[in-house]
């Protein structure tokens, strides 16, 4: 795996272009027609990992990359003890600090609240990777070396990849892979300007909460069950 | 974005150490890049990557299977499929997957090999031949001199019309019924309880009840029927059904449960007959009701149970007597509940006895019920006429004479002891769908009997891979994968609705493997057998345009299309048993307690400080043996170290991450320890799956001799630990009663090593 660029590195970069990439999504016209979200709920997730195959299968994933997995947890001591699980992905943001850190405009947030990498435009400079709170973003390393960045003669280009709720899937009609093939029902993924759809019922509904709320990201991954703030998230999604 | 879907399997390079390698190309990989925009072809099919056998839904494009996903028809799945199944792309396409027929070069399990034709491979099977000098006897020539019981077939985990065919039609016709399972590593004390018990079911399934008491079973982890125990044990948690699970080890069914209560290993029983006397004693039952529903009276159950109080078995179990007691009191007085358990209850030395004091305490809850009886089976209808069962049999089947209790059906891991202490002599010993060496105990005597060409003269293994069994064989014939093949499938839904469905090849078989139950056709032809059809895809067609209901819904066309058939208004269909034999003259007349009482198991008493027992499991992603080729899965779980609960490590002074070694009576093993607060102080629980020394590159980080080299993930591989294999150090025994392995019960001595 390559390695991640030093955080203190990339905050300077952040300072940089965080003003171009906020000021790109303040002029965002309009409220969108949708807004595509999902919900993680933890009292159902068995751990199972039939999310992190389902994913790596669906959008082939290379070996040591990752858009989606599953951590778990011990918690309590002998014999009150039991084990959380947490499934981690793109929370797609609203305020996504990833889109902020790119210089080169390859991230961008869709007007159904997607956001996506551009991979014409992606140049592996890797600020995403260390500006995501989630460690959601990952450097393919399977991608094609990119012979054309000639700036760069000693690099090999391997790109930005993560979940993009499988939008191929999405246009035709089909759920994102991961909660499709859930058995347990845990991930529900849907619409939240839908106000008759189960992720709007769910998110309306209760308090639901997402990850590393202080980030101020506004995570578009919401979580039902309180166990996540059991997790030491932020340690724990560095980890492999 | 999608290149790694059409990594090519091109061409297959000659190794320097094949004699007559050719370069062959497999057929469906050429160097092609299908397209994104290439069309998505969808069949409808089933999964073989567990015995669960869940319906999928094979997505192929330009010939190559990119996706697997559940048939949303089935009932049972509900179009959900796990990890494992997912995977199967991977065992399909993987780098280390058998292509051709290879013969042995120099000695057994020396790892070369020389690729030879089918028809030089089938002529061997069938006329004998060489192998490196020695002759060896065929199936033509066994059978001429009136031996036919010295072929000896011995199959893994074999089912649908796979195991019909090659069991009920193949070798009966030839004349063989020295056929070996994997039934004793499996489940069997589990299932010898029930028959000594009456073969039956309860009248509660776990869609309807308030609450399960869980003894054992990992039912959402690895359960015997995977996705279709999820779906059903993730609505009744919807319901609010209470779980409590009694287990060694917290396992994520543990973790999913109300409670978990842990369990010293080896004493579920003593909790079980403690929780059945606290449901006398509170008067929780119904007196007539029992007497109807077993064949004991009450007061014989209440002077039998007398002495099992919560104390006694607090002493024993470690299970605090009141909570026993009040679990007990809350399943009393529950409108409806039932007791469900698998191997971490019954895979012991009073393994049988634990499985029939649980049915026990469900006659007294009045769980079973007067209504004595058994679901009914989903049955195909076969339109061609069955052979007779053989007699002919070796004697090797039933561990040493006297040995176990009820030892008829399969003491399949003493198959290999049994020859070597001459019991009996297979001319040609068949390994299919199966690897033994790894699967059962004691795992270097198997490879050293596997090993003595003077047992076992001709030895045949039929593979998908290079596994530790078939790296040792004499002739390996290359298996279609469970992908591209034809079975015919039936299983029954939560409520009991069969379910009709079936297997169908996402293309044809890669290079030049062969289903190998199309080859079993092929041999009986050879041999003169008329077995009435030419193939398993005949076979299954003939069942599907003959059964009743799918046969109308428009047979074998029908069912290539959907993959599955049900009628959802069925009425399910009960065997009417009679009583409930609690009390089993069966027992009673071998020398054991009639009535399912305490036993304890001799080596788990007094204990030295350095002593823990050692208990095995498994997770969500693999199976026992069979899956650690699959990149994907291997990705998820590639360590497997040992769980020790956090107070012993303390005792022992090892700490998380420390090196350990574990003694057992046959062997040392090293490995990691895992601190816990997960698992009872006085086991030591491993995984099984890890530790492959063979079967290719995944599986065990070795590239075996046939890797294709080509599969750009394998340059990706970020893990370095293949974790360690703990059947090495445990016992080929077998419980008193059924003979069945006793997994969890291997005392060992455990150290920190520096």
């Amino acid at each position: 795996m390559p390695k991640q660029l030093n955080r203190k590195f990339i905050l300077q970069f952040l300072g940089l272009f965080a003003s171009l990439g906020s000021l790109f999504w303040w002029l965002t016209p309009s409220k969108p027609k949708s807004r595509l979200a999902m919900v993680m709920d933890l009292d159902k997730c068995i751990g199972c990992h039939a999310c992190t195959v389902a994913c790596k299968s669906e959008n082939g994933v290379a070996i040591g990359g990752s858009r989606t997995r599953v951590l778990e947890q011990e918690y309590g001591d002998y014999p009150e003890t039991t084990r959380f699980f947490l499934p981690l992905m793109c929370n797609h943001c609203e305020d996504a600090p990833c889109i902020k850190a790119c210089p080169n405009k390859a991230i961008l947030r869709k007007d159904n609240g997607l956001v996506d990498i551009n991979k014409d435009l992606c140049n592996g400079f890797q600020f995403c990777v260390s500006a995501c709170p989630y460690g959601a973003i990952y450097i393919n390393p399977d991608q094609e070396p990119d012979e054309a960045v000639q700036d760069y003669p000693s690099r090999t280009v391997f790109k930005a990849d993560k979940c993009n709720f499988c939008e191929e899937r999405l246009e035709e009609g089909l759920e994102p892979s991961c909660s499709n093939t859930c058995p347990a029902d845990a991930r529900i993924f849907g619409d939240l300007a839908d106000p008759n759809s189960k992720v709007s019922k769910l998110v309306h509904g209760e308090k639901l909460t997402g990850l590393l709320m202080e980030e101020g990201t506004q995570p578009q991954v919401y979580y039902k069950g309180g166990m996540h703030s059991i997790f030491q998230v932020s340690k724990a999604i560095n980890k492999k | 974005m999608k290149r790694r879907e059409f990594v090519q399997i091109a061409t297959i390079g000659s190794a320097a150490i094949f004699q007559a390698c050719e370069t062959i190309e497999v057929e469906t990989q050429k160097a092609s890049q299908a397209s994104l925009n290439s069309p998505k072809k969808e069949i409808a099919s089933a999964c073989w990557q567990c015995v669960s056998r869940c319906s999928i839904l094979a997505y192929t494009k330009e010939n190559r299977l990119v996706k697997i996903e559940g048939n949303p028809l089935s009932m049972r799945n509900e179009g959900k499929v796990c990890a494992k199944g997912q995977a199967g792309i991977n065992q399909i396409y993987n780098p280390d997957r058998l292509l051709y027929p290879l013969r042995r070069i120099g000695q057994r399990g020396s790892g070369k090999w020389e690729k030879i034709s089918w028809e030089t491979a089938l002529n061997l099977i069938l006329e004998g031949g060489e192998i490196e000098g020695s002759k060896v006897k065929g199936l033509k020539t066994l059978r001429q001199e009136g031996n036919p019981e010295k072929f000896l077939f011995h199959y893994g985990r074999m089912v649908g019309t796979d195991y019909t065919i090659l069991i009920n039609y193949f070798l009966s016709a030839y004349g063989t019924s020295s056929i070996g399972n994997h039934d004793s590593i499996c489940s069997r004390a589990g299932s010898i309880a029930r028959r000594l018990t009456g073969d039956i079911s309860s009248s509660k399934k776990f869609d309807d009840v308030d609450i399960i008491l869980n003894f054992g079973r990992s039912l959402i982890d690895a359960g015997i029927d995977h996705i279709p125990i999820i779906r059903r044990v993730t609505k009744m948690r919807e319901r609010g059904v209470k779980i409590y699970t009694f287990d060694v080890r917290l396992s994520n069914t543990a973790a999913k449960s109300n409670k978990w209560i842990p369990v010293k290993p080896g004493t579920d029983l003593a909790v079980v007959l403690a929780l059945s006397h606290v449901l006398l004693n509170e008067g929780l039952y119904d007196k007539e009701e029992i007497e109807q529903t077993a064949n004991v009276t009450v007061d014989e159950l209440l002077s039998h149970l007398a002495p099992f109080s919560p104390q006694w078995a607090e002493e024993i179990a470690g299970v605090p007597a009141s909570l026993i007691e009040e679990i007990a009191i809350e399943y009393g007085n529950a409108n409806s509940g039932v007791c469900t358990s698998f191997r971490g209850a019954f895979m012991h030395f009073n393994g049988v006895q634990t499985q029939r004091a649980i049915y026990m305490l469900d006659v007294i809850a009045g769980n079973i019920g007067p209504q004595v009886r058994k679901t009914k089976r989903a049955q195909w209808n076969f339109p061609f006429p069955r052979p007779e069962k053989p007699a002919a049999k070796l004697p090797i089947f039933t561990g040493d004479s006297g040995q176990f209790a009820v030892s008829d059906g399969s003491i399949s891991h003493q198959i290999l002891t049994q020859i070597n202490k001459g019991n009996g002599k297979p001319e040609l010993y068949m390994v299919y769908c199966h690897n033994p060496v790894y699967a059962n105990g004691n795992c270097n005597e198997n490879i050293e009997i596997y090993k003595d060409t003077s047992k076992i003269p001709f030895l045949v293994s039929v593979d998908v891979g290079l596994s530790e069994t078939t790296e040792l064989a004499d002739l390996v014939l290359p298996d279609a994968s469970f992908l591209e093949r034809w079975t015919a499938e039936a299983k029954g839904t939560a409520d009991g609705i069969p379910e009709y469905y079936i297997r169908q090849p996402v293309h044809e078989p890669l290079g030049e493997t062969r289903n190998f139950v199309d080859v079993a056709c092929n041999l009986a032809k050879e041999l003169g057998l008329n077995l009435g059809f030419e193939s398993a895809r005949d076979f299954v067609e003939g069942a599907c345009n003959t059964t009743a209901g799918i046969k109308e819904a428009g047979g074998f066309e029908y069912m290539k299309k959907h993959g599955i058939w049900h009628d959802r208004s069925a009425q399910v269909s009960y065997i009417k048993r009679g009583k409930v034999k609690l009390f089993s003259e069966r027992l009673d007349k071998s020398g054991f307690a009639g009535l399912p009482t305490w036993m304890s198991h001799p080596d788990h008493q007094d204990l030295n400080e350095d002593e823990l027992i050692l208990t095995t499991f498994k997770v969500n992603v693999h199976t026992h043996s069979r899956t650690q080729n699959c990149k994907w899965l291997t990705e998820i779980y590639h360590e497997n170290p040992a769980w020790i609960n956090a107070a012993t490590a303390e005792r022992l002074g090892i700490q998380s991450n420390d090196w350990i070694k574990l003694k057992s009576s046959i062997g040392e093993l090293i490995t990691k320890a895992r601190i816990t607060q997960g698992v009872h102080p006085t086991a030591i629980s491993i995984s099984h799956h890890l530790g492959h020394w063979a079967f290719g590159e995944y599986a065990s980080g070795k590239k075996t001799s046939i890797n294709l080299e080509n599969d750009s993930d394998s340059q990706l591989v970020w893990w370095e630990s293949y974790g360690m294999h703990l059947n090495k150090i445990i016992p080929n025994y077998g419980d008193p009663i059924s003979g069945a392995m006793c997994w969890n019960d291997t005392v060992v001595s455990v150290r920190k090593i520096s």
